[in-house]
């Protein structure tokens, strides 16, 4: 358990983790969620303002970026500190793996697969009318392959 | 976050009303995959999300980025929402991660934007952020 000390006072906590000062520039709810979000309109046919949502306060989120960097820095310490996560140290040594079945592809389906490896690989991006007038590269799309081969 | 939230639609359960029955029957996913498109295909695996039982997409999901910008929360907000065709509509609840003794972090949440602009009278699809700014936490 963690303190959120808004009164800026050091010291530890009971479990001994230093107190954190909570600062952000403008105090405001936090996130909040109506319950029809967590749904399409479809489903969700109900007018929500009248119905109770999901609140996440700043403190709250503070708390949780606050334990997420605490593993992240377990897990990944920043660079030239020494990484106090802990692992198993049991000396073993590994089982040899068997090695590949060769023959169990036939040369004709090894053909196909590749073929359609190189189909996806070589398909271009159609072009989506959905997002008309959209600048390429904002969205998740891969890059439309240009062919600079000398006609 | 997840838990939190699992803990607020526990308590909306159990009550006696519309929200309740709409409660119990929204269900944690973890991270599973989203197919959001088949051509070209899209996909994301945020790290929890929240889905009704009768609807096709989760309607709340939430990736922590490690090492992500402004610009990578918001496109990334953008596939969710857009390629769902906003149902996916609370949106993609972005953390960046702050690194050393100093830290700052942001937390951002982008929902759809509709806006009627089109001349053909159709609605544009856009996100915007109900809350993007930075959480500054200080080891004192």
């Amino acid at each position: 358990m963690y303190v959120l000390n808004t009164s800026n006072e050091v010291g530890l906590t009971s479990a001994g983790f230093p107190i954190i000062r909570w600062i952000c520039h403008q105090y405001h709810q936090g996130i909040a969620s109506s319950l029809d979000c967590f749904a399409d309109s479809e489903v969700a046919t109900f007018d929500s303002e009248e119905l109770p949502g999901i609140t996440i306060s700043y403190p709250q989120l503070a708390e949780f970026l606050d334990k997420a960097e605490r593993l992240q820095h377990t897990k990944q310490p920043v660079l030239g500190e020494e990484s106090i996560g802990k692992k198993s140290r049991r000396p073993t040594k590994k089982r040899k793996r068997p090695p590949t079945p060769i023959g169990e592809i036939s040369s004709d389906k090894e053909m196909e697969f590749r073929d359609a490896e190189n189909a996806v690989e070589g398909r271009t991006v159609v072009e989506d009318s959905d997002f008309r007038g959209q600048t390429r590269g904002t969205m998740d799309e891969p890059v439309k392959k240009m062919n600079f081969r000398k006609k | 976050m997840s838990e939190e939230t699992k803990a607020q639609l526990q308590h909306i359960k159990d009550g006696n009303d519309e929200a309740a029955s709409f409660a119990e029957r929204i269900s944690s996913v973890r991270s599973g995959s989203i197919q959001l498109r088949d051509r070209p295909y899209i996909q994301r695996q945020p790290d929890t999300q929240f889905q009704h039982d009768e609807a096709e997409y989760p309607g709340v999901v939430f990736e922590v980025a490690c090492s992500q910008n402004t610009r990578d929360l918001r496109r990334a907000a953008c596939t969710y929402i857009q390629y769902s065709n906003a149902n996916i509509k609370a949106a993609a609840v972005g953390f960046e991660l702050g690194y050393g003794t100093k830290k700052e972090a942001r937390v951002s949440m982008w929902k759809p934007r509709y806006l009627k602009d089109d001349e053909e009278g159709l609605d544009t699809l856009d996100v915007e952020a109900v809350i993007d700014r930075d959480v500054r936490l200080e080891h004192v």
